[in-house]
């Protein structure tokens, strides 16, 4: 029999594409690695991702055997939220440089797949998209429609204002 | 890149699930600026503290539209312990310039409230920490109660016990106010001299820090 590792398993896209890749690189999601135990005979039965296209699902699993080594991450690497930064390995900035459609779609994907690492890597690079534009340049980027009242931009502008007073 | 050419759909920041905006949220809100402090913010006015550091305005993606503003404020003004650092009187009347320039909604998410006063030297200093998801007030500095300074320390948090057990729970969580705030901060304001506040049934003698009003002329 087969080590782990050199095992393969078979995912079907959501456009009925089938794709075949290792074991260890695919149980990089834990959706996957469920499904793989609750099957029992990995290989064998096809794996369907529903919410995933081939286009994206090749996406994530190239992520998935570049990253098919790395540690599993401890417990409380995120516990304390406020030490959050947006720094990305080159490799994934690499990685991440698509267009904003895919971007999007791997990050649901990653969410779908439960694969918390490239989820990570996603909203760090949505938040590094944000940081450091006016709110004007936010909403060009996201095509994100200003629909404050008045009122709404009069309280924006207080606040604002306060940070002018010294 | 190979184009997609299956479900031609666009998916926009806001089409996320809302608890991936929310991580996303989190990424950008504004960094403490005193770390000595833990992860906190101060409010005073030091030469190390900028104030902009406290505004939305380093916060921009608070201001695009209005559904990403009500929730970027929320994880903002919910997950950030405010720390007020009042070394004298002064530090009072900015944080109610501060207060009377906030948003009502963003004030009513804060969830942690905290009171410093200090010295300069930051050796004596109390700590008066509101914690409004267990609607509990505690003095993180147990120094403090066995002195003079620390029956003053008491008497404040007695006032401020008594604002939080009256304020309305909403949804089971206590909701703060602008109004509610601004007591809060007045309750604060006892804790320096008392010759031009309400507080004219404390002893005139205390005085928390050791600070002499020359140093007021240089800020």
């Amino acid at each position: 029999m087969a080590s782990e590792g050199e095992q393969t398993v078979k995912l079907v896209s959501s456009d009925n594409v089938e794709i075949v890749t290792e074991r260890k690189v695919a149980e990089r999601s834990m959706l996957i690695k469920n499904m793989i135990e609750d099957l029992g005979a990995p290989g064998e039965e096809p794996i369907p991702i529903m919410n995933v296209s081939e286009a994206v699902l090749r996406k994530v699993l190239e992520w998935c055997t570049h990253h098919k080594n790395d540690p599993a991450p401890s417990q409380d690497d995120d516990a304390d939220s406020r030490k959050k930064t947006t720094d990305i390995e080159d490799w994934d900035q690499k990685f991440m440089q698509v267009d904003q459609e895919m971007l999007f779609e791997i990050i649901l994907a990653a969410n779908y797949m439960d694969i918390k690492a490239l989820l990570d890597v996603g909203c760090k690079t949505v938040a590094n998209m944000i940081k450091g534009k006016s709110p004007e340049e936010i909403r060009k980027t996201f095509n994100i429609q200003n629909d404050f009242t008045p009122e709404e931009e009069d309280q924006i502008r207080r606040e604002n204002e306060w940070a002018e007073d010294r | 890149m190979s184009p997609t050419c299956d479900q031609p759909k666009h998916i926009r920041f806001l089409d996320l699930p809302k608890e991936l905006r929310d991580e996303v949220y989190q990424y950008l809100m504004p960094q403490p600026t005193n770390f000595s402090l833990g992860p906190v913010f101060t409010f005073g006015i030091r030469p190390s503290c900028k104030k902009s550091d406290l505004t939305t305005r380093s916060y921009p993606i608070s201001q695009t539209c209005r559904q990403i503003r009500d929730e970027s404020l929320f994880t903002y003004y919910s997950s950030t312990p405010f720390t007020f650092d009042f070394l004298w009187h002064k530090d009072i009347e900015s944080a109610r310039r501060w207060l009377a320039c906030q948003d009502e909604a963003a004030i009513s998410s804060m969830r942690q409230v905290i009171f410093r006063h200090g010295s300069l030297d930051h050796e004596h200093h109390a700590l008066i920490s509101i914690n409004l998801r267990k609607s509990t007030v505690s003095v993180q500095d147990k120094a403090f109660e066995s002195c003079l300074e620390g029956k003053m320390v008491q008497r404040v948090v007695k006032r401020l016990h008594e604002i939080v057990d009256g304020l309305n729970r909403v949804g089971g969580q206590t909701a703060l106010t602008k109004e509610v705030l601004g007591r809060m901060l007045d309750i604060a304001g006892m804790m320096f001299d008392n010759h031009r506040d309400q507080s004219s049934n404390l002893p005139s003698s205390i005085r928390l820090r050791p600070v002499d009003d020359s140093q007021l002329g240089s800020v």
